[in-house]
Parts: C-alpha cells; sequence; structure tokens
C-alpha cells in the first residue's frame, strides 16, 4: 500500500474539504517521507482517525478505550450545528486513494449526522471503493463486507496497527493480552502467507480421511479391518492434537488472567507484599517442579541399565570364584592341555628328557599338570566372562550412585516443593480472607484461574500420552496393511491415493514446522539488527537481543540473555516495536522492502535525541512510506535538518488552527519547515 | 506465487515428484480459494497424479 492522498470533509476538526498528498518515492532513492504538523488538538489524530475509519470503518481507536460509547463524534461539530439550525443533517467524508501491486484504490466512506433533542446521532451512510483493474476499468464496491475483504487483502485489518499506529502507544506490541497476541499472531501468520498453507494443509488433511473413509468402504477381509482402524486413529490423533493447540491457548489465557488478578491485587497496599511473595515462590516452584521432571527423565532413561542392580549380588559371586581362580594362577594356565597331550603321545617333554611311566617323576608330574588344565575354550570363556563381569560390576556402581544421588536431589526437590506449596496455600488463606470483601472476590477467582490451570495442564498430560500410544498403534497398523499389500500383489489405486494424500500432507506439515521455525529465527535476527541500529548508547549496553516468540510476541534479551522486556523504558519498548514491524515487513516481502506505509502519530514523544537520530537516518530507507504526525516539540529544526539532509522528505503540511476553531491544512515546501519549526532544546 | 511460496516450494525438493506436485497444487489452490474449494480441488489433483504415476 502506498498512500497517495487523504481527503476530509467536515471530519472531526477539519471543516469544509480539504486534501492532503503524501510523498510516494522510491524508498532509499526518492522522496518518500512525509510530515504533517500540528499543536496538540489541531487534528493529527484527527487524521489518523480519518484514515482507520476510511480504510476499516473503525468509529473508534484503541486509545478511545477510555471514552464511552457514544461520546466520540466524527463529524466536526460546529458544521453540524449550523446545519442543524436549518433544519438539515451534515455528512463527514473520508476519502483514501492508493495504490498496491499497480493497482489504485479510491475508499470513500461517509457518516451522516443530526441534532435530536440536542444530541448529536451519527450513522455510516457510505461507503465505496473504487479500483482500477489491470485493462484500466474502474470498478465499483459498494457492498460493505466485499469492502472489507478487498483492503484486508491489502493490509489485514488484525495487523494493521504495525504500520499505522500511534507512536506511543506502540509500545503495546510488547504488553498486548494474550488474547490480543493469538489474534495479532494469526495476522502476521497471513501476512506472512502462512494461511495458505494452513488452508492448503487443512484441505489435505480432509481428503486424507475423505479417501481413507472411501477405501475403507470398498475393502474386504483384513484389509478393509486395517484400513478402518487406521481412519479411526487418524482421526482420534487430529482430534487430540487440536485439543492440545487448544489446550495451549487457554493455558496462555488463564495465565494471562491470573495476572492480571495479581496486578489488580498488588494495586491494594494492604496485600501487595503477600501478592509479590507469591508471585516468586510460584516462580520458585515452577522451577523446582521443572528441575523435578528433568531427574525424573534422567532416571527413565537408566531404567534398562540400572536392571543390573538387581544381580549385583549374583554377578559379585560369579565374578569373585573366577577373580580366585585367576588371582591363584590356574587361569590362563601356564601349560596348556593339547601341548600336555602332545607331550605324553610322544613321551618327549619340550626340553628333550623322556617322559614316559619308567620315569615315575616327570611322568606323574605331567599327569598332575594335565589334571590341572582346561580346555582352551572354556578358558577364553572364562576369561571373556572375567572381564565382562569386571567392566559390568564398574557400570552397576556408576548407576548405582547415579540413582542414590539423583533420587536423593528428587527427594530434596520434592520436599522443597511441598514447602513452597505450604507457603503458597497460607499466603491464598491470608489473601482468601481478608476482611475487604472485594479483595477476598478477587482472591477466589484467582484461585479458580488457578484450579483451572491445573486441571487443563493435568489434561495436557493426558492427551499427550494417548497421542502417543495412537501413533504407536498406527505405526503397527500401517506396516500391517503394507504387508497384507505385499501379499495381495498389487495396491489398487484408490490405496495409491490414499498414501498420497497421507505423505503430501506429512510432507507440507514437515515443511510448515520447519518454515516457521525459520520465520521466527530470521525475524528476531533482522529485529535485533535494526534494534541494535536504533538503540541509543545506553541502550546498547543494556540490550542485546530481541526474541520473537512462538505467538509472535516480543522479548528483549540482557546481555547475558536474561528477559529484560519489564525494565526497559518506554521509548525502548517503542524502539524495539518498531524494530519488529520492520524486520516483519521486510520477511514479508521476502527480503525487499514491503509495500506498507509507516504511518506514525506522535513518532518521538518518549524518545531520547540520539533514538530520534536513528530513527530518522534508517527508517526512510527501510520503509516504503513514511507518515509522520507530529508537534514542533517532538519535530524542531534540529530533526528536520537531520531529515532534510537524508534527501527523502518530500511533503510538508501544517495543521493551521482558524478563527471558528477549526483546523486548515496547509502545504508548504520543505525548504520553508527550517524557518517555521522552532528550535530544539538542545539547540537553545 | 509470492517468494514465500517459491521458499516453500524449494523446500520441498527433497520430497517424492508425486508428493511435491499435489503439495504445489494444494498451495497454489490455497493462494486464492476457501478450504472446501481447494479439497475439492484435490480430489482430482490427487486421481491425476496417481493416474499418471502408473504404469500404463
Amino acid at each position: 500500500m502506498i498512500l497517495e492522498q487523504i481527503t476530509v470533509e467536515n471530519f472531526r476538526q477539519f471543516r469544509g474539504r480539504q486534501s492532503l498528498q503524501f510523498a510516494t518515492g522510491e524508498p532509499g532513492k526518492g522522496k518518500n517521507v512525509t510530515v504533517i504538523l500540528g499543536e496538540n488538538g489541531r487534528g493529527k489524530t484527527g487524521l489518523f482517525r480519518a484514515l482507520m475509519f476510511c480504510l476499516y470503518g473503525d468509529c473508534s481507536l484503541a486509545q478511545d478505550e477510555d471514552v464511552k460509547r457514544g461520546e466520540l463524534r466524527l463529524v466536526n461539530t460546529s458544521a453540524l450545528v449550523d446545519a442543524s439550525q436549518e433544519g438539515k443533517p451534515v455528512h463527514a467524508t473520508v476519502q483514501v486513494e492508493f495504490s498496491h501491486d499497480g493497482v489504485h484504490y479510491d475508499v470513500e466512506r461517509r457518516v451522516k449526522a443530526l441534532l435530536h433533542d440536542g444530541q448529536p446521532l451519527e450513522q455510516v451512510d457510505k461507503a465505496e471503493l473504487r479500483y482500477r483493474d489491470e485493462r484500466g476499468n474502474t470498478k465499483l464496491v459498494d457492498n460493505p463486507s466485499e469492502i472489507a475483504r478487498r483492503l484486508n487483502g491489502v493490509l489485514d485489518r488484525r495487523v494493521r496497527e504495525y504500520f499505522l499506529f500511534d507512536g506511543e502507544k506502540i509500545e503495546h506490541l510488547t504488553r498486548s493480552s494474550a488474547a490480543q497476541r493469538i489474534e495479532v499472531a494469526r495476522g502476521i501468520r497471513c501476512l506472512l502467507d502462512i494461511d495458505d498453507m494452513e488452508r492448503a494443509l487443512a484441505a489435505l488433511k480432509k481428503l486424507r480421511t475423505f479417501l481413507g473413509d472411501e477405501l475403507s468402504r470398498v475393502s474386504t477381509g483384513e484389509y478393509a479391518q486395517v484400513v478402518a482402524r487406521l481412519n479411526e486413529l487418524q482421526k482420534e490423533l487430529d482430534a487430540r492434537t487440536e485439543r492440545l493447540e487448544e489446550i495451549d491457548k487457554e493455558l496462555l489465557l488463564a495465565e494471562a488472567e491470573k495476572k492480571q488478578l495479581d496486578d489488580k491485587l498488588a494495586e491494594n497496599e494492604g496485600v501487595a507484599a503477600q501478592v509479590a511473595e507469591r508471585k516468586r515462590l510460584e516462580a520458585q516452584r515452577d522451577e523446582l517442579k521443572g528441575r523435578a521432571g528433568e531427574l525424573l527423565d534422567q532416571m527413565r532413561d537408566r531404567v534398562g541399565p540400572s536392571a543390573v542392580l538387581l544381580a549385583t549380588d549374583l554377578l559379585e559371586r560369579v565374578y569373585g570364584t573366577v577373580e580366585d581362580k585367576r588371582q591363584r594362577g590356574e587361569i590362563p594356565t601356564a601349560l596348556r592341555k593339547d601341548l600336555i597331550e602332545r607331550i605324553l603321545d610322544d613321551e618327549v617333554c619340550i626340553c628333550g628328557r623322556p617322559v614316559k611311566p619308567s620315569v615315575p617323576d616327570a611322568f606323574e608330574a605331567i599327569l598332575e599338570w594335565k589334571n590341572k588344565a582346561v580346555d582352551e575354550h572354556i578358558e577364553n570363556s572364562a576369561m571373556d566372562l572375567w572381564r565382562l563381569l569386571s567392566g559390568l560390576l564398574g557400570r552397576s556402581d556408576d548407576i548405582r550412585v547415579f540413582l542414590e544421588t539423583t533420587i536423593q536431589q528428587y527427594g530434596n526437590i520434592r520436599n522443597s516443593i511441598e514447602t513452597t506449596r505450604k507457603s503458597i496455600e497460607d499466603i491464598n488463606e491470608q489473601i482468601g480472607g481478608s476482611e475487604r470483601a472485594d479483595l477476598s472476590k478477587l482472591e477466589a477467582i484467582r484461585q479458580g484461574v488457578e484450579g483451572r490451570i491445573v486441571r487443563v495442564m493435568a489434561e495436557r498430560l493426558v492427551v499427550g500420552g494417548e497421542i502417543a500410544e495412537r501413533e504407536l498403534e498406527g505405526g503397527q497398523r500401517k506396516a500391517r496393511r503394507e504387508q497384507l499389500e505385499r501379499v495381495e500383489g498389487q495396491k489398487t489405486e484408490l490405496a495409491e491415493r490414499v498414501e498420497l494424500a497421507l505423505r503430501t500432507y506429512e510432507a507440507l506439515d514437515q515443511v510448515k514446522q520447519e518454515f516457521t521455525g525459520e520465520v521466527k529465527t530470521r525475524l528476531s535476527h533482522d529485529a535485533s539488527e535494526v534494534f541494535g541500529r536504533l538503540l541509543d548508547e545506553e541502550g546498547r549496553s543494556m540490550l542485546r537481543k530481541i526474541v520473537v516468540q512462538d505467538d509472535y510476541s516480543l522479548q528483549v534479551l540482557d546481555p547475558w540473555g536474561k528477559p529484560f522486556l519489564a525494565n526497559i523504558s518506554a521509548g525502548q519498548r517503542q524502539v524495539a516495536s518498531i524494530a519488529f514491524i520492520l524486520a516483519l515487513a521486510s520477511a514479508a516481502a521476502g527480503g525487499e522492502v514491503l509495500e506498507m506505509p509507516l504511518f506514525m502519530d506522535t513518532p518521538f514523544g518518549k524518545l531520547s535525541w540520539q533514538h530520534r537520530e536513528n530513527l530518522i537516518s534508517q527508517i526512510p530507507g527501510a520503509a516504503t512510506q513514511w507518515v509522520l504526525l507530529a508537534t514542533d516539540t517532538e519535530l524542531g529544526r534540529r530533526e528536520a535538518s537531520l531529515l532534510s539532509r537524508g534527501g527523502a522528505w518530500g511533503k510538508f503540511h501544517v495543521l493551521e488552527s482558524q478563527p471558528d476553531g477549526s483546523t486548515r491544512v496547509r502545504e508548504h515546501s520543505v525548504s520553508e519547515a527550517l524557518s517555521l519549526l522552532r528550535n530544539s532544546e538542545e539547540d537553545s | 506465487m509470492s517468494d514465500i511460496h517459491s521458499e516453500i516450494a524449494a523446500k520441498l525438493e527433497a520430497s517424492p515428484p508425486d508428493v511435491r506436485k499435489l503439495a504445489l497444487k494444494a498451495l497454489e489452490l490455497a493462494h486464492a480459494n476457501s478450504e472446501a474449494t481447494v479439497f475439492e480441488g484435490l480430489k482430482n489433483w490427487v486421481r491425476e497424479i496417481v493416474k499418471a504415476g502408473s504404469p500404463q
């Protein structure tokens, strides 16, 4: 989307019909920056509101959450009063012209308003979208849902606030609720075209089930039974996998709800310390549980090898017997039985002396050796056994020591978990037993949420186990089906279709997992890189990296790799959010600049001079279009001079106050800006 | 198709030709159609691909 022009008529502060053009040059080469300057109350947010109203039909913004429904008016008040004196309604209109992917769009929305018993009544009475198709023909769309569908295809409404935003509110990207994050994650998947892949996967899953049912219907005998069971297993697996996803969402929501309740409770001085202590204890309990789980896994891995411990006594006895013989020199024997037998046959020793009954001393000595000597293979086996038992007893010692230590550690951790649990329960009782009804009620709700988390986590374990069981059975049944197909000598075409649908689903699912993993890594890398360039010196020394989490929310890491988001300033949050937006835009455009404007209301309010300087020098080349709605305290001569030197500043509009209280948009040349702007603090 | 689709197509290079063909058809259909339409389209494509791959 490249914004070309916005026209407002009797909308908010703007009386009469007024238009404003945006700079549309190529990023990095042409002029693509537009500055709209106005004092507070002159209509900067009014223009932002006009854009959101026209493109998405939004009658209120996120920042209006404290304003009661019906109190917010879109129609210019003096125009409404004047019209009502003549007994007529008045219309407020916004028209936005933009281009996207080479197509020109013109959107217009209108609100009709009248005064009824002194109360203003407003109603949207017109919405039209015109676009020029590839043949140059202009098409008109006046169905609101079709307009929404087409505009959603240009910029998905779920991610609109990533590109069209209030600078001071943009930090909410790093603070949004779990429910919002789920919604935003969907929008981001759409922006990155991952939703196409999800739709393709859903259709392939449906195809696999459909063909599997068909095959089961036309098959006979054991083959039919195996195919039917495989279909059933697949459906059960699908249902459980979906349930796991739901459980993860439920957990995310419940955790967020618990945090909100904690924040509310912590607002009360009487229990704030207890709430903080409980939070610490719960974190400690979760960490201990994690460690206990790791120890259990390690012990589970040793279950097989540890079986040797059951036979330790027997092994030691056998080893002792063989070792005694070895110590006494009976094995390996000095003389081997086959050599003694040869001496007796030849009746001559290897030294040449005769060995026969007529020489009794030598003959009896050799006979005695013969009785002691053992067969070669028995002797070799005895030595093998000795070596095996020696190694086994050494390993069994290692396993025994490991198990004893681990069991002890596990026991200690379980005790610590129990102690922590009791401390948490004590705090629960103290807060729950508060004399203040509002606190005990909040605490009761919190305990309900905590109970829900425990139940859902238990269900997660059960469902995980059921999935593993079904995967195992599925593997066995699949092998049997293939065996039956081999016996029958050929596979039917329908069976081949089932197989192809299944393999395609698995291959595409694998690609999706790889791709989304890579996208998150790429987003984290690119956002960290931009973050480093936008941060001021102080920020660079404290902050190292942005990590994009599974739900596409952000975390900021300190130089030691620890989460630090909770500790950073509002300005740094704003910079982190902008870094993420630029990385997201680049990822969505395959490494290029995404055709999407950055429309920022109050862009610099919370930023240090160095942050402003970095943004001014970096953004014009990184975004298709940059629209800044600023006050003269945010954008002084110093900022304007820097922006002007960059060569990308193309349009400059000032919102001027009129005697009747309304606002007039006046365009100035960029060269006039320095004389119109005041010195910023740093210059004075 | 966008660059992202090209990336996905590249990742499918290692898959057998019939799997790759069906997956790419599914992605192509999903780019501008509903799930139900993609499913209907794939019913035909899976038949075509298996037929083309079977010895005549």
